[in-house]
């Protein structure tokens, strides 16, 4: 028909012109009629769920930075201890609170040199009072100026003396006087109260007039009780010691005092304290330079050369190497014995019958630079031979030559660098061997749950629920106390709970996949529960598990660093936080020894958590962006 | 539902038995802490014992009933021997003083001879002051930044926000406070080193607080940020809010009476939560920075090995825990109806 063959199609354009087209069935061809179809091999690689993961890991740029961080740390851990020649096991007492070093000493920037201010300057000297070494101070640093001190010293002047201190109350007793009632006697002193910004202003003292009557009893008159009258103060005692009727003795004493009054115990500071008699000062009994009263010792009390507030006094700062402090030369005596394994080493000769012309240096590792003199003494049948010498002290100690710790040393003489190495190594070590446990305990049992369910998934969420319960702290607490505080008994008490995370994912994961179909179909075809599970559940949920569960190790970490704190950390063994709790008295005075293995906790910690982010965004595509 | 709260309820009471029967028992295992202190403090803390029924008191040497604890020579010339019971015994014992009298022993070590219960009544104030700070700053900011964090996606603002607030919550609290301590208090001395005691002048009790309130916030404002944002992201997502958009709403009218609301819903549990927490304080920012709370307790019980405070400390960290864990799972329900807890399928 020609209907079939044409067809006739008609429009009309915008122009309102009328158009018809024709179709022949000839215009139109079968394009691969003669063609027989097959299946094209695709072009595209096939890819897994593993590899698949790995690229969309790889495009997380801030995973990448902090799983190469995790790298560095992680190596860093496990080589720096076996590079690193330095003992961290024993004391070393002579070596304790080295800076940091890299650096040569006077750089001022990581040069193993600690700043030191407000240090008593001795002019005679030009040095800094203390047990500091001159050669130690580096060259042109020390500088001077006007300042305080709290400690009594031949250097200070003036200041004000603390009666009592928060925490007891205290006296001040002046030397005795003889009291003469035809004279006029005035006290003139000047009490202060709360020149610190923690003391309390409400803190009171007293005054008491103390002497020792007749038949030898201490007797007190009290002049002032509890009194808040700060300022300067002039009191006239002629009418309170005649009021007291004494007579036939003579030595009276002054004497001020803090309350014991539980709510009124504070810091009150002594500035001076002037007795008159007739208009003359009684010099053995008054001060006005409270450095010189501590100094003198003739006023008695339960104050220290500590007791001393403010006087002023030239103070220095200066810069201080501590690597020429502690392995520099010093000046020391060295025992015959010594000697001789230096004699024997081939170090150096030397005979005591010659005496020190006989010091001869043999090898630049002698520790011995100079010999001032010989002693030989005899005593109960034995010869001690001795020599007063000069000594390279780093030689003397074993090492060839200066050493430099990069991170310093701790309070005993520990590399701090190797420490910190070997407490990141063991802290690692622990988080991964408790991650190792927990999860493949939690994901067994959670697999059983899941896939079983019923009767025995209530009977074992029941003891989940027990468990789950308890604060870790708490099951920490109790294992350690009860069996010790060893790496094993760490890994028991974290693993005791710890399962209970990954056993309740997996749970649920098994809860959604066990009903799907290709389960249903595999199940049909008669496979086996050992089967499914391995197969067919576990495959597909294992992303979602594995990567939720490798936070338990920063998790771990943590939650050591925050059990050594409450003192119950790893005996004998370093870790992060056994190192953190025990430089924690450092803060405030050597505050790199904190510093540094806090910096090296957080970076682990947020390298961890960026690298965890980024295995659950590649495991798991549809929770990206849901932190 | 009030099926699930009961039954809810009735397992966290299970659960604390069974955990608190375990401490028991495992703390008595462990060697007997002698009271210090005078003898007749020493006295009185046996006499005590024996009438609580922990220990026996005996006029003569008994062999082979447990460790000999303390002896003494009254006045008359009498011998009192101190015998340890044996612990399940013992167990029993507690049992029936805690149900029946409240009694829970007296310390040994801290406060010689006082009430557990009246030491910890003491220390509590102060920590949930310091925690009732920090919730109060911590909850609004921190659900703030998320709230503009999520509005703000994918802008720079959000990345700043997102940035800190992942680096914030990484770092250990513990090493948050001590550099706090170390810049702020001892480098630039502007505030205290320390917690300042109670008769400290009202400036330096107040500058006192400021180091652990914000060591404290600092996790929880960045975990409420970063769960307020996750949440409000999914909600801004939703067809619904579409809906209200294309309905004519303004943008801030669709963010405040619909997306708000409903991020809220997994947030406010946990808000909820977290006044409970208030009562148990942190460990170890309260033993680092010397706060009297009972954080700070639970080390000082451990280090002095006083028992029964540890034990009453750590009955009372479970509770707390249990009842933060019954309220998050209930308010859940309350605040979205949709929520059937413990609904069969």
């Amino acid at each position: 028909m020609a209907n079939e063959e044409t067809i006739k199609y008609s429009y009309t354009d915008s122009a309102n012109i009328h158009h018809d087209a024709v179709l022949n069935k000839d215009m139109f061809k079968f394009n691969q009629a003669d063609k027989t179809i097959h299946d094209v091999k695709l072009n595209g690689k096939p890819t897994t769920f593993a590899r698949d993961a790995l690229k969309r890991f790889s495009k997380n740029k801030s995973s990448i930075v902090a799983t190469i961080i995790l790298g560095i740390m992680v190596v860093l851990a496990l080589l720096l201890p076996v590079c690193i020649s330095y003992d961290t096991n024993t004391v070393h007492a002579d070596e304790t609170f080295l800076e940091p070093k890299l650096f040569s000493a006077g750089t001022g920037f990581w040069d193993g040199c600690k700043t030191y201010s407000d240090q008593t300057y001795d002019p005679s000297t030009s040095l800094p009072t203390g047990s500091f070494d001159a050669n130690a101070i580096v060259k042109g640093s020390l500088t001077t100026y006007e300042g305080t001190t709290n400690k009594a010293n031949k250097y200070a002047s003036g200041g004000y003396y603390r009666i009592g201190d928060s925490s007891t109350s205290g006296t001040l007793t002046s030397p005795t006087f003889t009291y003469d009632s035809t004279k006029q006697y005035v006290l003139n002193y000047d009490m202060e109260v709360a020149l610190e910004p923690e003391d309390y202003d409400d803190s009171a003292y007293g005054i008491n007039l103390t002497y020792t009557d007749a038949s030898s009893i201490s007797q007190t008159i009290k002049v002032l009780a509890d009194s808040t009258k700060y300022g300067e103060q002039t009191i006239s005692l002629n009418a309170i010691i005649d009021g007291a009727s004494v007579s036939g003795v003579s030595d009276f004493s002054i004497q001020y005092f803090t309350p014991s009054n539980e709510n009124n115990l504070g810091t009150v500071y002594l500035k001076k304290s002037l007795l008159t008699e007739a208009g003359t000062t009684l010099s053995a009994v008054s001060f006005t330079d409270a450095n010189a009263m501590v100094l003198g010792g003739t006023w008695s009390g339960v104050g220290t050369l500590d007791s001393l507030y403010g006087a002023s006094q030239t103070s220095c700062s200066f810069r201080y190497d501590t690597y020429e402090a502690a392995y520099g030369k010093k000046d020391m005596t060295i025992g015959a014995s010594i000697l001789d394994t230096y004699i024997a080493n081939g170090y150096m000769t030397y005979d005591f019958d010659v005496g020190i012309t006989s010091f001869k240096i043999l090898s630049d590792k002698c520790p011995i630079t100079q010999v001032y003199s010989q002693k030989v003494t005899s005593g109960l049948g034995v010869v001690v031979k001795e020599i007063v010498c000069q000594v390279q002290y780093y030689r003397y100690l074993g090492y060839t030559s200066m050493p430099i710790h990069l991170l310093g040393t701790d309070n005993t003489g520990k590399d701090l660098l190797k420490y910190l190495c070997e407490g990141t190594r063991n802290s690692l070590g622990l988080g991964i061997i408790i991650f190792l446990i927990t999860f493949s305990f939690g994901l067994i049992f959670g697999a059983i749950e899941g896939y079983f369910g019923g009767a025995v998934d209530m009977a074992m969420e029941r003891l989940v629920d027990i468990l789950g319960n308890i604060p870790w702290i708490i099951v920490v607490t109790l294992c350690v106390l009860n069996l010790g505080n060893s790496f094993g008994v760490f890994i028991l008490a974290m693993s005791l709970t710890g399962w209970i995370g990954t056993s309740s994912l997996t749970r649920t994961q098994f809860y959604r996949f066990k009903r799907r179909e290709y389960v249903l179909a595999s199940r049909s075809l008669g496979a086996s529960d050992n089967r499914l599970i391995f197969k067919h559940i576990l495959p597909n949920s294992i992303g979602t598990i594995v990567t939720s569960a490798v936070l338990i190790i920063p998790s771990v970490i943590f939650d050591e660093a925050a059990v050594s704190y409450l003192g119950l950390g790893l005996k004998g063994t370093a870790s992060l936080g056994v190192i953190l709790s025990n430089n924690q008295v450092y803060l405030g005075s050597y505050n790199f020894l904190l510093l540094i293995p806090s910096l090296v906790m957080a970076l682990l910690m947020i390298s961890f958590n960026l690298f965890g982010n980024g295995l659950r965004d590649a495991f798991n595509p549809s929770l990206k962006g849901a932190d | 539902m009030t099926k699930y709260v009961i039954k809810r309820i009735l397992l966290a009471f299970v659960t604390l038995f069974i955990i608190l029967s375990l401490t028991f028992i495992l703390m008595k295992l462990l060697p007997f802490t002698k009271p210090l202190g005078t003898t007749s403090a020493q006295i009185a803390y046996y006499a005590k014992q024996v009438s609580l029924g922990y220990v026996l008191e005996s006029s003569s040497v008994i062999d082979g009933i447990g460790e000999l604890l303390y002896k003494y020579t009254d006045s008359v010339n009498m011998v009192h021997y101190y015998y340890q019971r044996p612990i399940m015994e013992q167990y029993g014992n507690w049992l029936v003083n805690v149900f029946t009298k409240w009694d829970w022993g007296v310390s040994t070590v801290i406060v010689e001879n006082v009430d557990v219960g009246i030491i910890i009544s003491t220390k509590l104030p102060t920590t949930i002051e310091v925690n009732v700070i920090s919730v109060l700053i911590s909850v609004p900011l921190g659900v703030a930044l998320g709230v503009w964090a999520a509005l703000k996606k994918n802008k720079p603002t959000d990345t700043v926000i997102s940035t800190l607030v992942m680096v914030l919550i990484s770092v250990p609290s513990f090493v948050i406070i001590s550099f706090l301590i170390m810049t702020l208090g001892y480098s630039a001395k502007v505030l205290p080193t320390s917690w300042p005691s109670t008769r400290a002048p009202m400036n330096t009790r107040v500058l006192g607080f400021i180091i652990p309130v914000v060591s404290l916030s600092c996790g929880s404002i960045c975990g409420y940020c970063r769960f307020t944002r996750a949440e409000l992201c999914e909600v801004l997502d939703s067809d619904y809010l579409l809906l209200a958009r294309t309905k004519g709403l303004t943008k801030r009218q669709a963010v405040m009476r619909h997306a708000l609301r409903n991020a809220m819903v997994p947030i406010l549990p946990s808000i909820l939560a977290e006044i409970v927490g208030v009562l148990s304080g942190s460990m170890i920012l309260e033993t680092l920075y010397g706060i009297p709370g009972i954080g700070s307790l639970f080390y000082t019980a451990v280090t002095a090995k006083d028992y029964n405070v540890l034990m009453v400390d750590m009955a009372l960290f479970t509770l707390i825990g249990l009842l933060a864990g019954i309220i998050l799972d209930l308010s859940y329900g309350f605040l979205d109806p949709r929520i059937r807890m413990g609904e069969k399928k």
